[in-house]
């Protein structure tokens, strides 16, 4: 009989992933309002990234 | 196991939830929604803007803010969110996510076009998989008994959780940094104007599209009518209902909405059944101003030449910066 996996290895994969999940989220978030509050106090914007070639073919042809 | 399963699958979208994940998406592009979703506005946005692609090329948050700030004398803050292929009903979820409640902006541009509100969307199962929330499934399945969206993309809501930590998770390996850029520093949409970078990367941008307008007219136009106008219906299904509860959501807020048809070229109005784009004016005016909205129709012979477009739908940044302004002189009123 298969046994299920113990409760408390699930339990800690769970909470790793939804925890490195949290903080990257989190980074991510924090990183865009640092950098738009900044914006907005200084009134200058950063300069922009290199743009990437955009919409696919296969996504152009569903907008 | 099922019971691990569901518990996983709650706790995911409860985390996801709260993160404000639901627009992570595995699309980077049009628009950086998970941007937008969690920053911080200091005040209430002047104007924000849903809708599709169309309105991301076509309403450029910059030019509507330059020309705003200068009728109004004080500075504007415009955002658009904007979706890839959205009818209505994105249209609407993502205007109730974002701008709506405490985000509610004080002028609410809404973008509309008779493929956007066909009950039969040619893209309606992406737009519930993209878009809805598990308080959307009962709508989406009693729509799916007759037809579109299927039943599997009602179900979408249930992983969704999973989903936007998986697009997270692979975030770190995709380059969306120019996206976030667009997102946070010109208010989303894909023109800024205001700038010689601004101006330098809009001729950059449809110079290296130069070719997308025949690609489109190769594999797109052929067809229009077959996929986006098929089994053509207004006035029933999931995006005019989504339409309408908008419209009463923003009313309720006190934000004036602007409900805009947007302008395409003249060789893509060429392919639109006459009898469809008339059914759907014959709604979309009329149920608008019912239900508190202005109407703005712009799908006309002087926003149709060829000089203003990428591609047979999609504005350049010529197009773009014209329209702005016009959007600008129309909406103005409502902000003084």
């Amino acid at each position: 009989m298969r046994r299920l996996p113990e409760p408390l290895v699930v339990a800690f994969v769970v909470v790793t992933l939804l925890g490195a999940t949290t903080w990257l989220a989190r980074r991510e978030a924090s990183a865009n309002q640092a950098a738009f509050d900044e914006a907005a106090r200084s009134g200058q914007v950063p300069p922009a990234p290199p743009a990437i070639s955009g919409a696919t073919l296969t996504i152009q042809e569903r907008l | 196991m099922l019971a691990w399963i569901v518990v996983f699958l709650a706790l995911a979208d409860a985390t996801s939830a709260a993160l404000r994940l639901k627009y992570v998406q595995e699309v980077e592009w049009p628009t950086d929604l998970f941007a937008e979703a969690n920053l911080d506005r200091p005040a209430p946005l002047d104007v924000a803007i849903v809708g599709s692609s169309r309105a991301h090329y076509g309403l450029a948050p910059t030019a509507i803010d330059a020309c705003l700030g200068e009728k109004l004398g004080r500075p504007t803050h415009t955002a658009s969110a904007n979706r890839l292929a959205a009818s209505l009903y994105a249209a609407d979820l993502v205007a109730r996510d974002l701008f709506s409640g405490e985000n509610a902006p004080k002028v609410l541009v809404v973008e509309v076009a008779p493929e956007s509100l066909n009950a039969n969307h040619f893209e309606l199962d992406y737009n519930v998989g993209a878009s809805a929330d598990i308080r959307e499934i009962p709508d989406c399945v009693a729509a799916a008994v007759t037809g579109p969206p299927t039943l599997a993309a009602c179900a979408r809501p249930i992983t969704r959780g999973v989903e936007n930590i998986a697009f997270l998770l692979h975030r770190p390996l995709t380059d969306h940094r120019h996206i976030t850029w667009m997102a946070l520093f010109q208010g989303g949409g894909q023109y800024c104007y205001g700038s010689p970078d601004c101006e330098a990367r809009n001729a950059d941008y449809d110079a290296r599209h130069a070719g997308r307008w025949q690609t489109r007219v190769d594999r797109v136009l052929p067809k229009v009518k077959s996929e986006r106008f098929r089994d053509y219906t207004v006035e029933s299904g999931l995006p005019s209902a989504h339409f309408v509860a908008l419209l009463d959501r923003a009313r309720a807020d006190g934000t004036t909405v602007e409900v805009v048809n947007l302008p395409v070229s003249a060789t893509y109005n060429a392919e639109v059944p006459p009898e469809a784009y008339a059914a759907y004016l014959a709604w979309v005016k009329p149920t608008a101003e019912t239900h508190g909205a202005r109407f703005l129709d712009l799908n006309l012979p002087e926003w149709q030449a060829r000089a203003l477009y990428v591609d047979p739908d999609h504005l350049n940044h010529t197009g773009a910066r014209q329209l702005s302004e016009r959007l600008c002189a129309e909406v103005v009123d409502a902000l003084h």
